[in-house]
């Protein structure tokens, strides 16, 4: 037993080893492997108290946003570590985070992906695979797994779940029939008085700086708005709101589905690319060859789960300039998946440097 | 010259048969000599179990010439006592190999002729002989008493192939909470185990119950080498080699070794960790269960007190058999209005419950019923509330009030003040807020930013104090709780990190963990603006951490501080879920069998997420773990247990698939989830019953099977009650020639027993049309002649041979079974109430109902017992009567009609009095309520009150029959309830 006083990188040193680290981690893989563990304490909780947990035992010591701490932690939701569910309580919604049972799917070009998170900061696997997960920020994948691998994962309780059924997205269409099928049901909503807490995500701003398009309600603002409630206690809240004259407004929230599949956010992303299409200044992909046989696609908004869990089964996510989330994939499958996210997004291929040729 | 051929043949096998039974011999003799060697050692050592036949020590050569000589032994001639030895090895060898239920048919299958020359009962002889002259370990337990034979050589393998995989998997899941001690000490690493222990198979549990063979092969099994092993190096050398060629477990013990040898290079510890007392221990004893959760939750009718159920586990490691009293326990949480929980309710932990009034500070959470004195004692002292008289909650980001342990709170934080009589005081910082909990009162605290002294002193008046001056926040990891102030958990092995901060000018301080030396830092050496103070290597349990600040000259001073830290295990994982994951099944009681779950006597509870749907999969498999019947349905979430059973009988019980398929599974699986939501799963076993019935179609009649797995070498006898006269007694025989199934197209109670053991089960009639149906619902008939105690004890044993009899999914079955009870209770109730309230009970049988009026009449003569009659009229009226039976409310009446010494005679004289503690026929403590209780038994599920089940002494009905008035009064509440159709739901 010992007490002793130590200075910040010591503290840093301590905080990647315990938090099963090798080497100093980056700080994506740092904040994702803290998330895993205060939600592994934590859980059932709600998102706003695992983002200051971590901030709290982080802040000190590295640089941190709220707004890159909270998007980790959607991105852990949308990966499978953890699981996202909305529940009410004295007739309001909040948003609750459990853990996700540890398993894993195969990546289709060989390999597989590990998610979830067990209870009390226990590892999810045994020490026969820890030195072979490789982890990119949130993602832990193993790379040519052998019978042996998959034996071990089943040894330790991981059960496979077949690409298909993880991955799941919605049935591509006309970006007007998805606004006109959440605008019929705001429509049924009846008239309330306006949140004074509201955060509009702005039509108007410039498409491709997501964290720029956020601001609070105007008095003056009518019509249809993808925005986010702030509760004094409680995470923020998805809804899509009709504002009108007098504070007056319809609202409804999200997610409209109620398997327990998609988040409210997951829903708003889509919407808002719909919207954005149908306005006429629709969301930009960057394509960008890395001049070695890759090619990386940013986006400039975080991708719905059913994207995000397509892209980690098929790339790398790397941080791509002048887009908010990127992955990088091979010359083909970028082919594939750019337009897989122009024909579901609906969003516009903006090529950087050198495209791959069609 | 056919006579002369035979004779060399003869002559031939003679000499072959001198030559096995020279190699026995000497086996025998070497086998005698190495034996007598481990008898006289093992003697020596204290708390010994004795010599186990698996640690001959014989190579495997050795074996084979063993295995080869008592084959061709067996194979001509019973075994000779001159060498006896081989056959005891040769037993346990196949013991070894054991993998459920095939003991018999692989021995005889490894030695052909057992059977013929051998038989079962010499099996047990020799091991009875290995006992008494080598010092030899003894089968104990339940599954010991019904598989008499069998079960000595398969605890004389020590640790049977089946039962390897499961160790490794404890060893594995458990490798998170090893200590140092623990490896060092085989007595202390058994203890825990086997309270971790509880989730696997019941022979393993049953393995398990002897924690210290389990915590010596174990400690063997993780040991580097160093400790001296309990059983012999050859036989644990077998276990790890057989072990690793199973790659599964061979990668669970490796896992498990690895955890234990960085425990050993890092020393992790339960221990010393602080006997001082902080907030939450009472007299200094450093309980080893995490203190309870409290917190505060907005509900609409304001705030809400809730708990959650801590794991007791580290507790239960500390106490052998704990586990099993706390499964049979009920008990009550404080602050919930005396409410009784299920049977082991306590067991299932991470459950909230909500307080519904103020439950006071330093109480026992929980108060065990049915417990013994010293587990009742423990509990009380495990688990009590703050011992404050007003608790602090942080209020955090998702609307909820979390405990400050420390009472200190933060310069512009909310609080909320939970307490009894509590008045805001006059700032415009503190008001009053709803609370759902009586006697309580929470005031929200909107601390400002400057803590002024007039500020201080308001905190103060509240019972609280302020923290300005430093700050102290867990930094690199996150702690398993931190109340934001003064008290944090970690786990074992976490090396916990405080940051303090202050805007002070202090210039040093010192800091002290537990009774170590002080450390000294110099405040101006801090860069960052914090101090950060790594603690080490601390032990199991709580810490205290104390800093003492020197500021600049003239500066205001800063007062001492304190830290509570505590260092917990991690919770090991399980199949079932935990309150952490989106899913959990939670299967009551967390015993249940296979037989449980299907006869409707274990609940079972789907949690999840409000309004989703999921997937339920149900699924039997048989001996050879092949599946014979699965369904998988969907569900919505959550399920309560009714509803569960709803959707069980309709998805299951009533299809024709698992109906065949029961009888002859042994294990089932309920599974519940998605690929989003996860899977969580519960495995029920089947009973380790030596005689049991089945219920299977054939030739489109329900025939009963019997079942039978006891070795005790007895015969079973088979006798059947008819339902037309439940109380006749008939010899039953089997209508097959292998003595299995049995059938009467009239139906009745089956009863098997062999050798003490029962078995009963209910055949339905057989009908093939309304006319035969409406013949076999005849009138069932109880006679009685004359009026005794005797007579009771005879009719309420008669109510329980058919109430706790298995029952077929058949409404027919079932109907028979009802109308027997029914006809049992009327016989009672016209015997004791007397020949005025035998004519009620006649109309009451014949299917008349009875208005609360007549039968206030049949009471009592009129004006006689007046007070008494208007109170049991006024309990009856009272349609707000819930499903529990009116114990303590009857209790209240009979307490007005008969003095307190009187009461406690009549229950003195019951016959249970003296220890009703203990009892398992009546629950009620205190003479006034088990008088009440017994009465309301009698009148309701008389069969409930039997002593056939258990092996207490019965009840003196004497006491019944001389006050008529009072049964008559308890069975007048039965009728009533029955008539409104609230069944009263005893234990």
């Amino acid at each position: 037993m010992g007490l002793r006083a130590i200075g910040t990188q010591a503290v840093l040193d301590a905080t990647s080893t315990a938090l099963g680290f090798a080497s100093a981690p980056d700080l994506g893989r740092l904040t994702a492997a803290s998330f895993r563990r205060a939600a592994s304490l934590m859980c059932p909780s709600a998102p706003s108290e695992l983002i200051g947990a971590v901030r709290d035992a982080l802040g000190q010591l590295v640089p941190l946003e709220s707004e890159s701490l909270a998007e980790t932690l959607d991105c852990l939701v949308a990966a499978g570590d953890l699981v996202e569910t909305t529940e009410e309580r004295s007739g309001k919604r909040h948003r609750v985070i459990y853990l996700g049972h540890p398993r894993f799917v195969r990546r289709p070009l060989g390999g597989l992906i590990l998610f979830g998170t067990r209870p009390d900061d226990a590892p999810i696997v045994g020490d026969s695979l820890q030195d072979r997960i490789v982890e990119t920020g949130y993602l832990r994948r193993i790379d040519e797994p052998d019978d042996e691998v998959f034996a071990s994962l089943s040894a330790y309780g991981l059960y496979e779940i077949p690409e298909s059924d993880w991955t799941g997205q919605p049935e591509p269409g006309p970006a007007s029939e998805v606004i006109d099928a959440y605008v019929g049901e705001l429509r049924q909503r009846s008239l309330s008085t306006t949140p004074d807490t509201l955060r509009l995500l702005d039509p108007e701003a410039v498409p491709h700086y997501y964290r720029g398009r956020w601001r609070p309600a105007a008095a003056s603002d009518r019509g249809v708005f993808i925005a986010r409630r702030r509760q004094r206690y409680g995470s923020d809240l998805w809804c899509l709101i009709d504002l009108q004259d007098d504070e007056q407004c319809r609202l409804l929230d999200l997610p409209l589905d109620s398997t327990g599949a998609l988040r409210g956010c997951d829903e708003a992303w889509r919407l808002q690319a719909a919207i954005d299409f149908v306005r006429g200044s629709p969301l930009e992909l960057r394509v960008r060859g890395t001049g070695q046989g890759a090619v990386q696609l940013g986006l400039p908004i975080p991708p719905p789960k059913w994207l995000q869990r397509r892209w980690d089964l098929l790339g790398q996510p790397v941080r791509v300039p002048r887009a908010l989330f990127g992955y990088e994939f091979s010359a083909a499958d970028a082919r594939a998946e750019a337009s897989f996210v122009c024909e579901h997004l609906w969003m516009q291929r903006r090529t950087e440097r050198k495209e791959v040729s069609e | 010259m056919q006579y002369g051929a035979v004779a060399p043949a003869a002559e031939s096998s003679a000499s072959a048969r001198t030559d096995v039974a020279a190699t026995l011999l000497a086996l025998h003799e070497r086998l005698d000599a190495h034996f007598r060697t481990l008898a006289e050692t093992r003697q020596r050592l204290p708390n010994s179990n004795g010599v186990y036949a698996i640690e001959h020590g014989l190579a495997q050569g050795d074996l084979s010439v063993l295995d080869d000589a008592v084959k061709s032994w067996i194979a001509q001639a019973y075994p000779s006592q001159e060498h006896r030895l081989p056959f005891v090895v040769y037993t346990t060898e196949v013991g070894y190999r054991y993998e459920g239920d095939e003991y018999w048919p692989t021995l005889e299958r490894r030695a052909p002729g057992w059977e013929r020359h051998v038989g079962r009962p010499f099996v047990k002889s020799i091991f009875r002989w290995f006992q008494r002259t080598y010092f030899g370990a003894r089968p104990q337990g339940r599954w010991a008493e019904h598989r008499s034979i069998i079960s000595w050589p398969i605890t004389h393998a020590i640790l049977p192939t089946d039962l390897q995989r499961q160790l490794a998997q404890l060893l594995y899941e458990c490798r998170g909470s090893l200590t140092s001690e623990l490896l060092d000490h085989a007595d202390q690493l058994g203890d825990f185990l086997g309270a971790h222990a509880y989730k696997a198979s019941k022979r393993f549990q049953q393995f398990a119950q002897n924690t210290e063979l389990l915590g010596n092969v174990a400690a063997a099994l993780l040991a580097d080498g160093a400790n001296t092993p309990p059983i012999i190096p050859s036989a644990l050398e077998r276990i790890k080699r057989d072990l690793s060629e199973v790659r599964e477990a061979r990668q669970w013990l490796s896992d498990a070794r690895s955890s234990a040898d960085r425990i050993r290079i890092k020393g992790a510890s339960r221990g010393p960790s602080s006997q001082r007392r902080f907030v939450g221990s009472t007299d200094g004893r450093t309980p080893p269960t995490s203190p309870v959760e409290f917190w505060l939750h907005p509900v609409d009718a304001g705030w809400q007190l809730r708990l959650r159920v801590p794991d007791f586990t580290p507790l239960f490691a500390r106490r052998r058999q704990l586990r099993q009293d706390v499964a049979q326990a009920k008990c009550r949480v404080v602050g919930t209005g005396g409410k009784r929980r299920a049977t082991g309710w306590l067991l299932d932990y991470g459950q909230q419950v909500a307080l519904t009034a103020w439950p006071g500070g330093d109480e026992p959470v929980f108060e065990l019923d049915r417990a013994t004195p010293e587990t009742v004692a423990l509990f009380a002292e495990e688990a009590r509330t703050p011992a404050t008289e007003r608790w602090l909650f942080r209020r955090s980001s998702d609307d909820k009030g979390h405990l400050v342990r420390s009472g200190l709170v933060r310069p512009g934080a909310q609080y909320l003040l939970l307490g009894p009589g509590l008045e805001a005081p006059p700032v415009d910082w503190v008001h009053e807020e709803p609370v759902d909990c009586a006697d309580g009162v929470v005031l929200a605290m909107d601390i400002p930013q400057d803590l002024g002294s007039d500020v201080s002193a308001v905190i103060h008046a509240l019972g609280c104090e302020s923290q300005s001056s430093v700050t102290f926040t867990p930094l690199g990891v996150v702690p398993a709780a931190w109340d934001g102030a003064g008290y944090g958990e970690w786990l074992l092995g976490d090396q916990p990190i405080l940051g303090l901060s202050s805007d002070h000018e202090i210039t040093t301080f010192t800091a002290t963990l537990d009774d170590g030396e002080p450390i000294h830092v110099q405040w101006e050496e801090t860069t960052d603006g914090f101090v950060a103070l790594e603690l080490s290597d601390l032990g199991l349990g709580w810490h205290d951490l104390r800093l003492s600040f020197l500021v600049r000259e003239g500066a205001r001073p800063i007062p001492d501080l304190r830290v509570g830290i505590r260092v917990r295990e991690a919770e090991a994982e399980r199949t079932d879920g935990t309150f952490r994951q989106p899913l959990r099944l939670r299967v009551r009681p967390q015993s249940a069998s296979l037989e449980d779950l299907w006869d409707g006597r274990s609940t079972v509870q789907a949690d999840g997420p409000y309004g989703l749907t999921t997937t339920v999969t149900v699924s039997l498999s048989d001996a050879d773990a092949s599946v014979t019947a699965q369904r998988a349905f969907q569900v919505p979430l959550p399920l309560t247990a009714a509803q569960w059973r709803e959707v069980f009988d309709a998805q299951v019980m009533q299809q024709p698939m698992f109906q065949d398929a029961y009888d002859d599974a042994i294990r089932g699986q309920l599974e519940l989830g998605d690929d989003e939501l996860g899977y969580v799963s519960v495995a029920l076993e089947r009973e380790l019953e030596p005689l049991r019935w089945g219920f299977r179609r054939s030739r489109g009649r329900t025939v009963l099977r019997l079942y039978q797995s006891a070795d005790t070498g007895g015969s079973v006898k088979v006798s059947r009650y008819p339902f037309r006269a439940p109380y006749q007694r008939k010899p039953a025989t089997a209508e097959d020639s292998l003595g299995f199934d049995f059938f009467d197209a009239e139906g009745g109670l089956f009863v098997a027993q062999l050798d003490g053991h029962e078995a009963r089960a209910i055949l339905p009639p057989t009908v093939r049309d309304i006319r035969r149906l409406r013949r076999v619902r005849g009138k069932v008939r109880v006679g009685v002649t004359g009026r005794s105690a005797a007579l009771v004890t005879q009719l309420v044993d008669l109510a329980n041979l058919w109430s706790e009899s298995r029952c077929p999914g058949d409404w027919l079955a079932h109907d028979r079974r009802s109308a027997v009870d029914k006809a049992v209770k009327s016989a009672i109730a016209s015997m004791v109430g007397g020949q005025a309230w035998s004519r009620l009970e006649l109309r009451y049988a014949n299917g008349n109902l009875l208005s609360i009026a007549e039968l206030e009449t049949g009471l009592a003569k009129p004006r006689d017992w007046q007070p008494y009659r208007t109170d049991v009229l006024r309990l009856a009226s009272d349609t707000n009567s819930s499903l529990d039976p009116p114990v303590e409310r009857f209790a209240v009446v009979l307490g007005g009609c008969l003095p307190t010494g009187r009461l406690s005679e009549l229950a003195h004289r019951l016959g249970v009095g003296g220890d009703v503690a203990g009892s398992r026929v009546v629950r009620s403590d205190g003479s006034r309520l088990l008088l009440s209780e017994v009465l309301l038994r009698l009148a309701s599920v008389p069969g409930s009150l039997s002593s056939r089940s258990t092996s207490e002494q019965g009840l003196d009905f004497n006491v019944v029959l001389e006050r008529p008035v009072l049964f008559r009064g308890a069975r007048m509440l039965a009728i009533v309830a029955e008539q409104r159709g609230q069944a009263w739901e005893w234990d």
